[in-house]
Order: C-alpha cells, then structure tokens, then sequence
C-alpha cells in the first residue's frame, strides 16, 4: 500500500485549469520527483496537498496511510504527518537557529514566569540536530548569516523535530537556490530521511537531480500528468521532451530578416561576469530581430536584465550599447542611449496610486511640455489612444492602475516603453501571469516594433511558448555563461528545454569569482 | 475590499457606465473637507456674531497661519516624493536665530537682501545634507531627518549662546513682515504666491507628475525613467528653503530670535498637509486641500477660544485633524 494516494485532483482557477484530474503516490521510503515547465501545474499541486488550495469538488480522495484527509486543512494535514519545505524556506533572519526551530512549534518548555529554559532547549537542540547528522549546526548561530545549504538543512530540521510522527516530506525546489558543490550534502541528508521510511516528493527544475536521486519521476503538463514511471524507465532526452511538450502554436518569428540579420548592432554582453548571476555571459541583439534568452532560475536568464539595471555589478568584461561602453548601467542611462528595460514583476513598475494614463505617459512627458505650458489635452489624447493601440482594457485612461488586471497592467508598461521609441527593448518575463489573448497581444506588439520599426528586442523569458513562438535566435543559458544558441527553425520548445535542463556531463561545477 | 461592497472593482461582466464612475474621487469626497469649513464657519458666525466674523479677527486667523503655511507647503514637496522630512522645525529655528544674529553681531549694518538671501541658503543646505544621507547612504528618512532636525536646533542653541537675540534688527527687515499693503498684510500676499507657485509645479509641469510618481513608487518610477534620485534632493531642498522662508516671516514679525520657536510648527504642518491630502485631489498631497485644511484647523481653533475654551484645546484639535486625516485615507483607500 502506498504511504500517500492523491486520486484525481483538479483545481481550477478563473479561465484556467490548473490540475485536471491527477494522480499521485508515493510509496514509504521512496524518493518521487515532481518536474514540469513553469506554470505545469505543480506548486498547485503542493498547494492543494499542503491545505492552501482547496481543490474543485469531486477531486479526491487523498489517503495517508490508507487514512483519508480532508482538503482546505492545513493542520489536519500537518496531523497526518505530511511536512513542506518551500522554496523560500520562511526563516526568520535575525534569530538563532534554536529560535527558529521552535518558531511556531509552540514546543518551547517554560520555566514559572514564563522563562525560556535556554540550556535545557539548547542542548535538547543539539542532540536533535546530531540525530539527523547535522552536528555541524551550532543552535546559537544566527540564521541570517548561514550559507545557503545550512539554511535548508535547518529548514528541514524545522519540519522533521517531531520525526517519529513525519511520514511524507515535501521539498520545493530545495536545490534552486544552492551552488551545486553544495547539493551533495543536502541530498546525503534526504537519502537518510528515506532510509527511515519517510516519502519524500521533490519537486524540481533540474534533470540531473531527478536521476541522481529519484526513484520515480512524474511529469506534469499544463495540468495533466503526462507521464509516470521509475526514474531507471526512461531517458533524459525522453523526459526533456515530455516536459516541453510539442509546439501548438505556429511561431510568429519576426519578420524576414531571420538568420541573415544583418542590422546594425545595438547590444553586446562581451565576456560579462556579475556578482550576481553571470559567469562570462556573451550575446548580441541586432536592430530588427527578436533574440531569446532562456534558462532555469539561477542560470543568469534574469541576470542579464537585472544587470542593465543596475542590480547587478559588473565585475568583469564590458556591455557595450552602439559599440560603446556602459560605465553604469541603470534605468536613465540606457533611456538616454535608447534602450528600455521592462522587468519582470508588476509590482517593480507599477506607480500605484497614478492613474493608466499618468502610468502610460511618465517615462517621457517632453511632447506635451512647451513654453512654461503642461498640454493635459495633448496627454489624454495621446493616453487614449495607446489604449486603444495596446488593447488595454478598459478604455478608461482615469483608471487608477491598480485597479486593471495583470495583463492589461503589463500592457501599459510595455506601451510605455515602447511609446518612448527605443531602439532596444528587454523585456524580463513579459508574459508571466498574463492570460493567454493577452499574452499573444504582447507578443505582437514585440514582433511588430522589430519588424516595423526595427527595434532590436531581447526577450527574457522562461516560457517556452514565447521564445520558440517569436525569437530568431534564442540563447540557452546554463551557469552564467550561454550554453547553446539555436537558431530559426532549430529554436523549439523541445530544444530550448534540452539545452536549458541538461548538463551535457553531470552537474555544472560553478566556478567563483 | 470584496466586491459586493464596492462596484468600482466590478468584474469584467458589469456594463461599462457602472463602473466608470466609481474610481474618480465623489464630488462629496472632494469637497466634503471644505463643506466642513463653510458650516464652521456658519455656526461661529451665529454663537459669536460680534467678534467671529469681523474683518479685523479674520485676517488675523489668516495671518497668524501664514508661517505655518509656509513651513507646511514646502512639506507638501518630500510628501508628495513619499519622504517624510520632520527636520523642517529645526530648520526653522535656525533660520531665526542666523537672520538675527547676522543683524546684531554687524550692529544692523548687514544688507537686508544679504541675509535674506544667506539664510535662504542655509535652508536649501540643510535640506541638501538630509539628501545627500537619504539618497547617497540610502538612510530612512524619517529618522535621518529626526535627527538631523535635532542638530539644527543644537547649533541654534550653540550659536544664540542661549539668548533671545533682539539687537539692531533693522526696520527695513521687519517693515518685510508688518506692512499691509492695500490693507493685507504682506505675509498673506508671501504665501499665496508661494502656493500658487507650488500649485503650479504640481499640476502643471512633468516634474510636478516626476514628484507624484516618485512618492508612488519609487523603485517602478525609476525603472520608468523618472531621476528619483534628483528628485528626492530638490524634495529635501524645497522644504529646506521653505522652513528657512518661514523662519525669517517669523523673525520679520517678531522682531527678534529665540532658540526654541520651531517645535510648534511641526504638527500642525503635518496635519493641514495630511488633512489636505482627503480634500480637493483626495488620495494626493495638494495645495489647495493644504490650505483649506490649515483653514479647517485655524478657524476651528479661533472659534472655540473665542467660545473661551482653554488652551489645551489647541494641541488636542491638532493632533486630533492629523490622526482623522489619516484615518480617513486608510477608510477610502479599504473601500477600493
């Protein structure tokens, strides 16, 4: 019998479904991988088993033990023994990690007066944390200042110090934000924790670990489990292909220019090194084409906008727009060089608290500005009709901007980079959280400002859908540097998911500099 | 916040005319504020018809708002840049204890347009500092400018030698802040033409919508071009020069210097500006609500003393206007 059964789970989400019927098990000391591309359906998978979601009626059941558990119950859940490590790992920085052990665990023992026995807790702490061969974890330190494979473990001491009682732990990306000399540790640790007879579910983005460590692997596609089966079954080509799935949609690739771009250069990331993610990152954007920049989270895809901002510091090599060398890059110096950068996240662009035509209008009021005279009629018109350009909905430029849907709110930023005429245009995950029409409207207004008015546009995006639907070129990025470039008709989903997810020899040792 | 309780977030089904009208400030919301002033008014005029509305009591509620005024529009600019600036009353301070000094120790003989003009600049310096911390050190401001306000009443206080300084100040200094002419007196023409300057910036220039979308949002209005940087100096600076402003009308109508005068203009800065904020443009720091919000306060005051209600009123009432003010913001800003 299996230790956890989800039978049939669907949830869906307004204009979406997000899981459609599917199954899941996990056997006692079995390591089962969850993967799937962005947005496949498996945080909301993890969200319904850990009680966050409540799926649609008529999903279930799901069986611990051969014991049902009700959905919506997060303690009842807790109860049954199920455990989540999730992917920001929710420590408290500042505190010891003793402190953040017994965060939330209610099981500090106290003292009259309510006193902290401290050395009791403390050495109590420690024979637990040598239980799980973490003796190398002092409980005085501060979390704050531990590595980040230290953080995990103390994650995951959190969730196991009732251990007796865990049976089924989670783990969500636990690799993603780890250097990858340092996931061979942590690994050792979920080894141990099987050996016990606890199930683990790890959900992750690279391949190597689901054939390092997983007994069975199950692949969702936008919602469905498309496949399932012991990891010894099936090849890392197969599964790279059962996770892209094929392409739906014709590509849209912009314009004829295609491998013969011969525009003029307008960026140029020579040999870049980062403090960030970047590790002698080298590509090029021409006037006129639309270059692709894919990657997991962590192999510098969103370096590289996160640079042109400022975020990230060069530490070596050079980024020139023109043929000439940034200094400093930054918002207002690429503006003045012709280059707009439209990051990824909403919230980091929208001026809540303006309205959609102030927020349309803000990066650059100069038209309507003239002798001592702020032109408000030239600025509605103008509001008005980008609305009406970009698809925004609704046509109500008064709007305030918090009050559009995500999607429409995205539009507005991209036309308000686009109505500044740039020569080049980055954009960070134009599409992510926007509803499928609206995506295609971004998407073509993209393709457009290439084709029409030979903008060069760099597009940062982990959906597979947008780079192999509109880029003629798309760089695959692994560990800072670019791995692969796939042009034209080679630029697949299928592809960019090989060359993103796969290591060509074992894991990719990071270099330091 | 659900959406049966506010149809102004309707679902994308809703006919288009019911949701239109929603999201733009009501006429009641907008002139509720000065609604409230104009029934003060009425119910003053009818307890006290002897004193309340005479010219001569009037013009005297105004003009003992004018350095208020004064000290509150340069406000307006950091909060409306989203930065508070609470070293402004000891800006003041230190506005009148230089331009007094400068007078005594030169025994009068100091230009009137010179010290003007230095103590301007002490202002705009003031301010430059309390940027260069927030912007370069990435310090918040509130506490920068705490602390920075504390400094310059201490080397008010350094500099005064702890006296009151009222020595050789010329008549041609303060003649600038008791003549009337055409019957008003000169601080009331000084700030409506600072007001109408501050009105003009904000709702008539690109750097007045650079200031809004800076206090907005100061991360997204930098991706979006805006130089928030420079943006948040020039904050710092107009309020600067504008508490330094206030306090040479101080020094101008009082005719000397103490060392600890700025304190009581904070609050009430505060809360005309906060007040002013839900009136006129509500959900916007402006110049109009500003006023009539500094109106709101000072008729209400007036009228209660001259009802013969003690002084304890006027801190209460203060304080009292900023905390309603905020509330009021947090209410409209639920019901979205």
């Amino acid at each position: 019998m299996s230790l956890l059964e989800l039978h049939s789970i669907s949830k869906t989400f307004p204009g979406q479904h997000a899981l459609s019927g599917v199954d899941l098990e996990v056997a006692a000391g079995e390591i089962h991988a969850l993967v799937g591309h962005n947005g496949s359906g498996k945080s909301t998978l993890i969200k319904v088993l850990s009680g966050f979601h409540e799926p649609d009626p008529g999903s279930g059941p799901a069986l611990v033990h051969g014991r049902e558990i009700r959905f919506g119950d997060p303690e009842g859940v807790h109860a049954a023994g199920i455990r989540f490590i999730h992917q920001d790992l929710g420590l408290a920085d500042g505190l010891s990690v003793l402190d953040n052990l017994k965060l939330g665990s209610g099981l500090y023992r106290t003292a009259p007066g309510w006193r902290i026995r401290r050395r009791s807790e403390r050495a109590d702490a420690r024979r637990r944390l040598a239980a799980l061969g973490l003796e190398h974890l002092d409980p005085e330190d501060d979390v704050g200042r531990l590595g980040a494979v230290e953080r995990t473990e103390v994650a995951i001491a959190r969730a196991l110090q009732d251990e007796d009682q865990v049976r089924v732990l989670v783990l969500d990306e636990p690799t993603a934000a780890l250097p990858d000399r340092e996931v061979g540790r942590l690994f050792a640790l979920v080894r141990r924790l099987v050996a016990g007879g606890v199930g683990v579910i790890y959900v992750s983005h690279r391949l190597e670990e689901v054939f390092d460590l997983a007994d069975r692997v199950t692949v969702l596609r936008e919602g469905v489990v498309v496949h399932s089966s012991p990891v010894a079954a099936i090849g890392r080509r197969a599964l790279a292909r059962l996770i892209a799935g094929s392409d739906v949609v014709a590509p849209v690739r912009a314009g004829a220019l295609g491998k013969d771009a011969e525009g003029e250069e307008l960026l140029r990331f020579g040999e870049v090194w980062t403090d960030g993610e970047l590790r002698g990152a080298d590509l090029a954007v021409r006037a006129g084409e639309v270059v692709g920049v894919a990657g997991l989270s962590g192999s510098g895809v969103h370096d590289v906008p996160r640079t042109l901002l400022g975020g990230s510091r060069v530490t070596a090599g050079e980024i020139t727009v023109d043929g000439t060398a940034v200094g400093e890059p930054g918002p207002t110096a690429l503006a003045r060089l012709g280059v707009a950068v439209v990051p990824a996240g909403n919230h980091r662009k929208r001026i809540a608290g303006l309205t959609v035509r102030e927020n349309l209008t803000i990066s650059d009021l100069g038209p309507f500005w003239s002798a001592a005279h702020f032109d408000h009629r030239a600025e509605r018109a103008e509001a008005r009709d980008l609305l009406d350009r970009f698809g925004i909905r609704p046509r109500e430029p008064e709007r305030p901007i918090e009050l559009l849907s995500g999607g429409n709110q995205q539009k507005v930023y991209v036309a308000r980079l686009l109505r500044t005429r740039p020569r080049l245009l980055v954009l960070e995950e134009p599409t992510q959280g926007v509803d499928v029409g609206g995506s295609a409207d971004i998407l073509r207004f993209i393709v457009d400002a290439a084709r029409k008015h030979g903008v060069g546009v760099l597009l940062c995006s982990s959906d597979l859908e947008d780079l192999a639907g509109v880029c003629q070129r798309v760089l695959a990025f692994r560990a800072g540097r670019i791995a692969a470039e796939l042009v034209g008709e080679e630029a697949t989903r299928e592809a960019i998911v090989e060359e993103c997810y796969l290591a060509e020899e074992g894991p990719i040792h990071v270099a330091d500099r | 916040m659900s959406q049966t309780a506010d149809p102004g977030v309707a679902s994308e089904g809703e006919p288009k005319n019911l949701t239109a009208r929603r999201h733009r400030a009501s006429l009641l919301e907008r002139f509720a504020g000065p609604g409230f002033l104009l029934v003060m008014f009425v119910v003053f005029t009818a307890l006290l018809p002897d004193t309340f509305p005479t010219y001569n009591n009037l013009i005297a509620v105004v003009n003992n708002q004018t350095i208020t005024a004064m000290v509150a529009l340069g406000l307006l600019v950091p909060l409306a840049a989203g930065v508070f600036d609470i070293s402004i009353g000891g800006i003041l301070t230190l506005s009148v204890i230089f331009s007094t000094l400068m007078f005594q120790a030169t025994g009068g003989d100091m230009p009137v347009p010179v010290v003007i003009l230095l103590t301007l600049g002490i202002g705009i310096l003031a301010g430059l500092f309390n940027g260069l911390l927030v912007v370069r050190l990435g310090i918040e401001p509130f506490i920068v400018t705490l602390g920075s306000g504390s400094v310059f009443i201490g080397i008010s206080q350094l500099i005064a030698n702890g006296k009151v300084i009222s020595e050789h100040i010329p008549t041609g200094f303060t003649d600038l802040g008791r003549s009337e002419p055409l019957g008003i007196p000169a601080p009331i023409i000084y700030v409506v033409v600072l007001a109408a300057a501050l009105g003009y910036v904000f709702v008539m220039t690109p750097l007045g919508r650079k200031i809004y979308a800076t206090g907005a949002n100061r991360d997204a209005a930098r991706l979006a071009g805006v130089p928030t940087d420079r943006i948040l100096y020039l904050a710092f600076m107009t309020s600067g020069v504008c508490a330094a402003a206030a306090g040479l009308l101080y020094a101008m109508r009082i005719g000397a210097g103490q060392p600890e005068v700025g304190g009581q203009y904070l609050l009430p800065a505060y809360a005309a500006a906060f007040l002013g904020s839900t009136m006129i443009k509500p959900g916007r720091f402006n110049v109009l609500g500003l006023l009539v919000g500094l109106a709101i306060i000072a008729v209400g005051i007036n009228g209660l003393q001259l009802n013969g209600i003690p002084s304890w009123v006027i801190p209460t009432f203060q304080g009292a206007a900023l905390i309603i003010a905020v509330v009021l913001t947090k209410v409209r800003g639920r019901r979205r």
